[in-house]
């Protein structure tokens, strides 16, 4: 859009949005002398004499209209500080109520590697700011706060760096135009033009079943609990069944692991403030306990779809205490962290729910089995991963620095505990220069930083590695590479040689610097057009000319992608096809490698099958014979991270708080109770082994009959290519044959102990 | 318009075998149908990619959907592409809010081998856009006539359904391949009053110190809004366990039975019915991980 359209759509907008304020609310819009005015706000610019130093401050004003987010004109604009600061204006004595609103507008042109972390201070209230820039297409934030502050004739608002801070705008009000001032702030952030929003209609609503007699003591109360398995979605609306409520927890865990506790409350008037507590349940302190809240989002039907919203649970926020509305469930996600030395036993306690004044306990029961689990070196649990170091040697200070490493650390402390092992790397490079050089100094900067990490945190290789076949083919072509390679045209052969070098520059580096074995990703998602397969796999000719390994994501089962058989090393697979005996005899026969990415699970189309995830990381996985599992992607942002409305398509999967701390969401947590399923089958099939060899007839009896209820096990997995919503086990039955397993491998385990005792 | 046809109680199975998964068949005197394709015309429908012709197989009117996989030509940016056969609805046949189910019979016959994972699809467009709602015909075999019933519980702007197709994708076939879909029928169903159409357990395998039993129930041909009573029970070798009276509402939803005391270990059979039909499905109850009653 030319800047003068856009000027005028943001005005348009701005004037859309205006609503009649009370003249005593006081509204400042900071930015620059030319950018949009709120309409009623006072224009603040940097040459402002209220404030305290004019030194160190400039603006940005980026109005955007929808791309990815969209800015009004308090939102678009704001002042920018290096050192500390302080903004004074009049106000009658009295009790004030001051919202600050931080941000950065639209399109960000500066530092991507810029964290700003600030206090800003009114009377004696800090509130500490940190937002990071937004890389491309996200995260895009607005954060505000709310401070109570008493006049005596001016209020400061302070502002105190850490590395810098963003102001966009303050509102300022005595309490009795509260109203009008909540009013505003809805207005002031609402994520797009009241048009725009209209253009959004509700699904269809999954049934909530019919609603249930509400009990004179659950009305007196306020409220009343429910329970339905974690892994089944529970929508603010839908009703449960008489049986579902006055539950008892149930979970069963080994030392070590992690295992959700889910519980539904249904408010009956607006709860305002409901506090969730834990006390020790056995021998898990109360502080291995999280507990968090799950948060309803607005979400497309699928990844880019449009005009159509589903209100879908979704985003797992920490909670300790705060207002639930009136008839909308809200359900509380603990995780039990079990620890290593934990004692067998089954152990109970409870959960103490209390709102208002009223409290309900939900009795837990736990069963901490007699046996630890095991990882399956064989089965490896990866993830695509947009890497936060990357941001380290850009970052313009030193608190930005910090955070993009702390960043870096706690997604991977989390993703360990999920049972995440490996993560995709990539290795960008420019085209040879003229005397066949490449430039990767700072890829093997980033490469080594992440490896390092990466050993820090257990991490698993091999790794796979994409590289920039488009800067080559750029050089050669004076294009780029579009989506899915189309329209690609055949380049010249210099170009594939210069994929060679550009392969054995990269191991020339990794041997030297002992880096594990990389497998290699010259472009992703080709289509299967005939001239694009037959481009990729003179690509992949070229890389395999440099002695390594290749990876495709492409379907081998699919006729078109016949062509990459002799090139491709490891098939990264949509749906787990082919299946398993196809797959297992060519790995067998070929040495190739089966991965999958299950986009349908992951959260591009549908935040909601949770079971099917579970099932698809599991069961599923182990019965498909493929070996890694990879999906796209540990965190993706498109405008704000927690409107997946917004942008051109929708975010996933986890979420950041602040100051970076890692969001879980349901898929995710599906992910490593998946992982654990496979923990339990791998540690029986190992205990299985060594019971086969025992000396003792009652061993080897007890192995036996745990290898029949395994393979019973096996052969009731209903085989699915993609397990999403349905034909296959519900969340209760996979709970089950967890168990069947369980209860086996403890048994098997207590008497290769005593045999070995 | 409606084109109420009643067909006889074997048709009605057959039609019924993709959703019911335990009982018997459902009576067909409740059924009401429209039809948007039978063998005998193919009035309205278009190829793309593709052609479609009357014929009769088997002695059954088709129109024969024939397709000639084609990776290098096909439309504009696409040469792997999406042939497809398709009718864009009348204003009259829009509205498919009373509607809760699609059936569509198919044969097919092919050059190739086999038929892939994915052999062809269905797939609708409403409100000016395309619904997102897509199904596979999963399971599609060679040489004999299947019939595919889809839940369009989950379709939405169903007011406005502009078009209703069959396609495949040629990413799923081999360049040359030659393909024919022969479909007898493609209907909208409806049920006119309450009937108890599939019972599935939440699980098939269950704790047996769990209080209640779980399980999915569809019942079609409930008014909107309103409920439909049914009785479940839980019983081994004819004695009753446990059993208790649910409301249920239009579409798939959760019932529970309550277990007063835990039931021996063993196998039993979940028994649901809506008066005029029963169904039952088997369950196993097991030995639980928290034995000793934490309950």
């Amino acid at each position: 859009m030319r800047p003068h359209i856009a000027v005028l759509a943001s005005a348009l907008f701005c004037a859309a949005l205006a609503v009649p304020t009370s003249a005593e609310v006081l509204i400042f819009d900071l930015g620059s002398a030319e950018s949009a005015l709120w309409a009623g706000a006072q224009r603040v610019t940097p040459d402002d004499p209220r404030w305290r130093s004019p030194q160190g401050l400039s603006t940005h004003d980026a109005p955007a209209q929808g791309d990815p987010v969209w800015t009004n004109a308090l939102t678009q604009d704001a002042i920018l500080g290096e050192r500390a600061n302080g903004f004074r204006f009049q106000a009658p004595s009295g009790k004030w109520r001051v919202y600050a609103l931080c941000g950065i507008g639209g399109h960000w042109d500066r530092s991507q590697a810029q964290y700003w972390d600030f206090d800003v201070t009114v009377g004696g209230e800090s509130w500490r700011c940190q937002m990071q820039a937004p890389e491309g297409s996200g995260p895009h934030r607005l954060e505000s706060h709310t401070f109570a502050a008493a006049s005596a004739g001016e209020i400061e608002v302070r502002l105190t760096p850490r590395s810098k801070w963003c102001l966009a705008g303050l509102l300022a009000w005595q309490p009795q135009d509260d109203s009008a001032a909540r009013q505003l702030i809805r207005r002031i952030e609402q994520w797009a033009p009241d048009e725009e929003i209209a253009k959004w209609k509700a699904d269809v609503r999954p049934p909530a079943g019919p609603s249930l007699a509400i009990s004179a003591s659950d009305r007196k109360q306020g409220f009343f609990v429910w329970h339905r398995h974690w892994a089944t979605p529970i929508y603010p609306w839908t009703n449960p069944t008489a049986d579902e409520t006055a539950p008892v927890l149930r979970v069963f865990a080994a030392p070590g692991e992690y295992e959700p506790i889910t519980f539904t409350v249904r408010p009956l008037r607006p709860l305002h403030r409901a506090e969730v507590k834990v006390a020790a349940l056995g021998p898990v302190p109360a502080g291995e306990i999280e507990v968090r809240k799950v948060r309803y989002m607005k979400a497309r039907r699928n990844y880019s779809d449009r005009g159509l919203y589903r209100m879908v649970p979704d985003i797992l926020d920490r909670w300790q205490a705060g207002p639930l509305p009136a008839n909308e469930n809200a359900t509380f996600w603990l995780t039990v962290h079990v620890p290593d030395q934990a004692k067998p036993g089954v152990y109970r306690g409870a959960i103490r729910f209390s709102a208002d004044g009223k409290a309900a306990a939900v009795p837990v029961a736990l069963r901490v089995l007699d046996t630890r689990l095991q990882e399956d070196p064989n089965h490896t649990y990866g993830i695509y991963y947009e890497e936060p170091l990357r941001e380290v040697g850009r970052a313009p200070d030193e608190v930005s620095r910090r955070y993009w490493i702390r960043k870096a650390e706690m997604e991977r402390a989390d993703m360990v505990a999920h049972g995440t092992r490996n993560i995709t790397l990539s290795c960008w490079s420019p085209a040879a220069d003229e005397n066949g050089k490449f430039d990767m100094t700072e890829s093997f900067r980033l490469l080594d930083a992440q490896l390092k990490l990466n050993a820090r945190f257990g991490f698993q290789p091999p790794y796979m590695v994409s590289i920039s076949s488009e800067s080559a083919y750029e050089k050669y072509m004076k294009t780029g590479l579009a989506n899915h390679l189309a329209g690609v045209q055949m380049p010249p052969e210099a170009f594939f040689t210069e994929i060679t070098a550009m392969v054995r520059a990269i191991e020339q580096e990794r041997k030297r610097r002992g880096w594990p074995e990389f497998i290699y990703q010259p472009y992703d998602e080709p289509s299967a057009d005939p001239p694009i397969v037959a481009f990729m796999v003179r690509l992949f000719e070229a890389v395999k000319a440099a002695g390594v390994r290749t990876y495709t994501t492409a379907a081998p089962e699919k006729p078109g992608y016949q062509p990459f058989k002799p090139v491709v090393d490891v098939w990264c697979t949509q749906p787990f096809l082919p299946d398993h005996d196809t797959a297992v005899a060519d790995m067998k026969a070929r040495g190739v490698a089966y991965w999958c990415y299950p986009n349908d699970i992951s959260g591009e189309n549908d935040h909601t099958p949770v079971a099917g995830a579970r099932m698809t990381y599991g069961f599923g996985f182990w019965r498909s014979g493929f070996l890694r599992l990879i999906p796209w992607i540990y965190q993706y942002s498109i405008g704000d991270p927690f409107n997946y409305l917004d942008g051109s398509a929708m975010d996933f999967m986890v979420r950041s708080e602040q100051d970076g701390r890692p969001i879980p969401v349901a898929l995710w947590e599906a992910y490593r109770e998946g992982y654990d399923d496979m923990r339990y089958i791998y540690t029986l099939q190992q205990a299985i082994a060594r019971g086969r060899k025992s000396p003792s007839g009652q061993v080897r009896a007890e192995a036996a009959a745990a290898q029949q209820v395994l393979d019973a096990v096996w052969n009731a997995i209903p085989v699915r290519a993609q397990y999403q919503y349905r034909g296959f086990w519900s969340p209760e039955e996979m709970d089950v044959y967890r168990w069947l397993v369980a209860e086996r491998l403890e048994r098997l385990t207590k008497l290769l102990r005593q045999t070995k005792q | 318009m409606l084109m109420p046809r009643w067909r006889p109680l074997a048709m009605l199975a057959a039609l019924l075998f993709p959703l019911i998964r335990a009982g018997a068949a459902a009576p067909t005197d409740d059924l009401e149908r429209l039809a948007l394709l039978h063998g005998r015309s193919a009035d309205g429908w278009q190829a793309v990619e593709g052609t479609i012709t009357p014929t009769t197989l088997e002695g059954t009117p088709a129109i024969a959907f024939r397709v000639e996989v084609n990776w290098l030509e096909g439309e504009k940016g696409y040469p792997i592409g999406w042939p497809r056969m398709q009718m864009n609805l009348p204003k009259d046949r829009a509205d498919w809010r009373k509607w809760e189910r699609i059936r569509v019979k198919v044969y097919a016959r092919t050059s190739r081998g086999s038929l892939p994972h994915q052999p062809l699809g269905l797939t609708l467009s409403a409100g000016g856009r395309n619904a997102n709602w897509e199904r596979d015909f999963e399971g599609l075999g060679l040489g004999r006539w299947q019939e595919y019933v889809f839940d369009l519980s989950d379709l939405a702007l169903r007011d406005r359904v502009d078009s209703v197709g069959l396609f495949i994708s040629e990413s799923n076939y081999q360049h040359g391949d030659v393909l024919e879909f022969f479909i007898a029928d493609v209907e909208l169903l409806r049920y006119t009053r309450p009937t108890l159409i599939s019972l599935e357990p939440r699980a098939k395998l269950v704790f047996a110190d769990d209080c209640s039993l779980g399980a999915a129930v569809t019942m079609l041909g409930v008014p909107a809004g309103a409920s439909a009573p049914i009785q479940v029970r839980l019983e081994k070798g004819g004695r009753a366990f446990a059993g208790c009276r649910a409301e249920v509402a239009e579409g798939t939803g959760l019932i529970s039975l309550r277990l007063p005391k835990p039931p021996p270990t063993g196998d039993y059979t979940l028994v649901a019915s809506d008066g005029k039909r029963e169904l039952r499905a088997g369950v196993k109850l097991i030995t639980s991980p928290w034995q000793g009653g934490a309950r």
